[in-house]
């Protein structure tokens, strides 16, 4: 009975943790709280993500989550729900992207993460691979970059303008006064609260109008500079009206690594790891955190329009996309089964329904597909079955084929020749006696 | 006596009779004149129309990239490539080409006179090892090369670190560029064949190609009439030299518009030996009549210049680009139905040689990887364990049933589809082709993009018509969980003697029937 209490008091916490809606993180001493319905790292349906070769960018985990960092990877999270001006951006993460160095690896000594502001889209969420514009010089959209970067034993902030505004994001250039290496290790394979915000001054002035952008680690203020709204283009060798006091667009991540190829978080350690993050605009006076996105509401039915074929034959593969015996507009992936009276029958490959019939009749399947989030349908199809030619054992590979159906052909002929002779021989003998 | 030579004679009669009906290896069955019928509930094609010119190749680029050390090959690694280019039976390939692969400085100010013991002159660079072990393969499977000027490497650096940036290209910037001086450029692109042919003794050089891309002018606006200039320069140049006879000039095209094509071709036409262009114009969504029709007016247009030979100097499917080595439609299985589809309609509409654009993913000028080859690189298994390394893509189980029941030298057959009255038209899910091999053995290739299965029956009177073939097919539902590179084996067999072979190619999927040994 004490063992009794003793567990429902444990479930008990349980279920009020669980039902907090704050998340109370801490990181040396320092803590911060975001609502679940502002935690947009945990919500995969307010991001756009591409991941090129092996990379690795998700949400299994429970919240945004980047890995095989290297050379031959990339990895980009783009927020697509909301663009803005001035705002405050805040996560608690592990940021552990040691360099080559660090771990005694081959490849160029260099590993980070990009943060890119102001990508610029009308709308990204019909962008199709919109993420990849967090790489300045991908897609040529994103203004400004504050970079975490793992360099040669020190852990960097590095404030950086992308001449994306001229079509030429390859051409960026660090503020070098504010590039420091942070009091903060951040990347020492723990997690931290970060904070970065941008305030805009707005006067006649080009020279003091601007933005102001400054990072804090666990509370403390690490980086800061100023990007007034009148720069120098290196692009076109001339000073440019570029106000980024106004500009208003998307921020995304963008992870890369100097690691040799192939070489993936397993094997390095590198990895960004994102929590609770939420972002506050203060454009219009607006003080309150973005909402997460609504859930896509997800239906999945039976469709019933599918059209088998009009028979099968015995012997041949029947092969049916599962796909198309159900509608479903969500993004999860479907498990399916198949069934007949009850008992399992072909198998499910690669989301198809192979079965190789034996007998004819008449067949009706039971199919089911089930979500994550265990939504399920069923389609009952009738699948109709009918004698086919006599099934020829395949052959296990060409070559024995050939050298079968070689030694089959002249086999069969050199029996046929043979039994001829003998009944010659027979009958010339025969005639000799007579 | 007479009696016993009277039996001999009747028994060595009536063994080589009984032996030649039973060997489908004998070609000789002689025609069928009279009417064959067909089982019904299955569409009819014949074997028709035998297009003129032989195959020369299918094939897939291999760029030096795969043998620079930067690519980290293994022994294994090699090894591992090694086979599959055998298994695939690849017989074509184009190789990426730069100036500064091995003159690393202008030889001389002279254009005419090559320096071959020049300070700026290496055939033993790394780069040129690299080209060195293509061009061995190539020997060794009797693969037929293309040998491709990619212009000049503006922003070159060797991989000694001993050059940084290009002596040639017109400026720095980018990577590949137009050259400065043309009479360079042409003596570079001599000496260099002129080694590879007379002193490494290569005899697998079928061509080589000068390309169009980089050709800009100075207001950043590709210049036709400097390509055509230079290739004018190269033409005259391998002449003087004595090794323009020894290899084909093959063109490149900036258009592939018809008109333009023509407009274009008139004003190289005299330097070149074989149409070389590339394509990436569409994808499985588009109808078969897309393709065909395309390749019967370019057929239709090359003729007017005499070239016999056309070759798809590289091609995948389109539409789906994120960047030029990336596709977002890599790893969809219809990227692989698609260039089945491509190779079906080009192939029987005159199109010869056939360069997958590429055979496999590597790590690229040593700053990225390429992904648009047949099989991914060496981490696929990072990713997705459930992958081997170097795990296929699905292209990769369509175009290696291709090339493998194929061969150069094949002629081309149309099979055309019985119609039953003018107002028939032309399936449109299905497209097919036949192939008659050097070795007599015949191969047809069937696509099948409709949702449903399709009964086919293909009729082939010719005396020289198979017997028993092999079926092979491709299905999504058929690609190794584990993107295995094993080709499948034959799921069965077909008795085609009568002239008729009969199959069932699935819906979206590709069916090879063969009876190559």
């Amino acid at each position: 009975m004490k063992k009794l209490r003793m567990i429902t008091a444990v479930f008990a916490a349980a279920a009020i943790l669980a039902a907090m809606p704050l998340f109370a993180a801490s990181a040396e001493g320092y803590s911060y709280e975001i609502a679940e319905e502002n935690d947009l790292a945990s919500w995969r349906y307010d991001w756009n993500t591409v991941e090129i070769g092996s990379g690795k960018t998700g949400f299994e985990s429970g919240n945004l989550k980047m890995e095989n960092i290297n050379q031959g990877t990339a990895n980009y999270a783009l927020y697509k729900t909301n663009k803005f001006n001035e705002f405050q951006l805040d996560f608690y993460a592990n940021l552990y992207l040691p360099s080559p160095s660090d771990t005694g690896k081959d490849g160029t000594d260099y590993a980070n993460l990009y943060l890119t502001f102001y990508i610029d889209f009308d709308d990204a969420s019909l962008v199709e691979n919109a993420a990849m514009a967090a790489c300045p010089w991908t897609m040529n959209k994103g203004w400004f970059s504050v970079c975490f970067e793992r360099i040669q034993g020190y852990s960097k902030i590095q404030f950086l303008v992308n001449e994306t505004f001229d079509g030429h994001g390859e051409t960026r250039y660090f503020l070098d006064k504010d590039c420091v290496t942070a009091s903060t290790d951040w990347c020492d394979n723990k997690y931290h609260w970060f904070r970065i915000t941008a305030q805009s001054t707005r006067t006649a002035d080009f020279a003091t109008s601007g933005c102001t952008y400054t990072v804090y680690i666990d509370g403390e203020k690490e980086a800061e500079t100023f990007l007034c709204d009148r720069i120098y283009s290196n692009t076109n060798l001339a000073w440019e009206e570029v106000r980024f006091s106004e500009k208003k667009g998307y921020f995304g991540f963008w992870a890369s690594s100097g690691y040799g190829m192939g070489m993936g978080t397993a094997e390095t350690g590198a990895m960004a790891d994102i929590k609770n993050l939420s972002v506050t605009s203060f454009d219009g006076g607006n003080d309150t955190p973005y909402p997460r996105s609504a859930m896509p509401v997800a239906n999945i039915s039976a469709n019933n329009s599918f059209s088998p074929e009009a028979s099968y034959e015995t012997g041949e593969d029947i092969e049916i996309r599962l796909a198309d015996l159900f509608e479903y507009d969500g993004e999860d992936k479907l498990t399916y089964t198949a069934s007949y009276n009850g008992e399992p029958i072909g198998e499910i490959k690669n989301n198809y329904f192979v079965w190789n019939p034996t007998e004819e009749g008449v067949y009706d399947i039971d199919f089911t597909a089930v979500t994550a989030d265990d939504l399920s349908a069923a389609n009952k199809v009738r699948l109709r079955v009918v004698k086919g030619a006599a099934p020829v054992q395949p052959a296990e590979s060409s070559d024995k084929v050939s050298e079968k159906t070689s030694k089959k052909g002249c086999g069969s002929s050199v029996s046929a020749g043979f039994s001829g002779i003998v009944l010659l021989a027979v009958f010339a003998l025969r005639k000799k006696r007579a | 006596m007479k009696k016993f030579i009277c039996f001999i004679l009747a028994a060595t009669v009536l063994f080589l009779v009984s032996c030649k009906n039973g060997d489908s290896s004998v070609p000789d069955k002689g025609a069928i004149t009279g009417e064959i019928a067909v089982n019904a509930g299955y569409v009819r094609y014949d074997v028709g129309k035998k297009l003129p010119d032989p195959i020369v190749g299918f094939g897939a680029q291999m760029d030096t990239d795969i043998f620079m050390p930067y690519n980290k090959m293994t022994e294994e690694d090699e090894a591992l490539w090694e086979e599959r280019i055998k298994d695939m039976n690849i017989r074509y390939t184009r190789i990426k080409m730069f100036p500064e692969f091995f003159e690393r400085a202008n030889d001389n100010d002279d254009p005419d006179v090559f320096d071959w013991d020049s300070e700026g002159v290496d055939f033993d660079c790394a780069e040129m090892q690299a080209l060195y072990k293509i061009l061995d393969l190539c020997e060794k499977y009797d693969i037929k090369a293309d040998l491709s000027w990619y212009d000049c490497w503006s922003n070159f650096k060797s991989y000694d670190g001993t050059v940084n940036g290009s002596w040639l290209a017109v400026d720095q910037s980018g990577w590949a560029k137009a050259p400065k001086d043309f009479y360079e450029y042409a003596e570079n692109i001599s000496a260099c064949l002129q080694y590879l042919i007379n002193v490494k003794k290569y005899t697998c050089l079928w061509g080589f190609s000068n390309i169009a891309e980089g050709f800009i002018d100075e207001n950043n606006v590709k210049s036709w009439p400097a390509y055509v200039e230079s290739c004018r320069i190269i033409d005259e140049k391998l002449k003087k030299d004595g090794i323009r006879d020894k290899i084909r000039f093959i063109s490149s095209t900036e258009r592939g518009i018809i008109k333009y094509f023509k407009e274009e071709y008139g004003e190289i036409k005299d330097y070149f030996d074989v149409v070389g262009l590339g394509n990436y114009s569409w994808d499985n969504n588009d109808p078969n009549e897309a393709i065909y029709s395309y390749y019967a007016d370019l057929r239709e247009a090359v003729d007017e210049f005499g070239v016999r030979d056309i070759v798809i100097s590289e091609f995948c499917e389109g539409k789906h680009f994120t960047d030029a080595v990336n596709k977002t439609d890599i790893d969809d299985y219809t990227a692989g139905l698609y260039i089945a589809r491509f190779c079906i309609n080009a192939a029987s509409e005159g199109v010869t040689g056939f360069d997958h654009y590429i055979l496999g993913d590597v790590w690229f000028t040593d700053s990225y990887v390429h992904t648009m080859g047949l099989w991914m690189y060496r981490d696929s298994n990072v990713k997705n364990p459930e992958y081997i390394s170097w795990a296929a893509h699905p292209e990769y189980y369509f175009y290696g049933l291709i090339c493998k029941y194929n061969e150069p030298g094949s002629y081309v057959y149309r099979l055309d589809q019985k119609l039953n009255s003018v107002y028939d038209d032309r399936d449109p899910d299905i497209c097919c082709v036949a192939f008659n091999l050097p070795d007599g053995s015949w191969s047809y290739y069937l696509a099948n993009s409709g949702s449903s299965g399709k009964k086919i029956a293909i009729v082939n009177a010719l005396a020289n018509r198979p017997a028993r073939m092999n079926c092979y097919k491709i299905t999504e539902a058929g690609i190794p969980e584990d993107r295995a590179c094993v080709l499948p084996s034959a799921y069965t067999q077909i008795d085609a003697s009568d002239g008729v072979a009969y199959v069932t190619v699935p819906a979206n999927g590709f069916v090879v029937v063969s009876d190559r040994k």
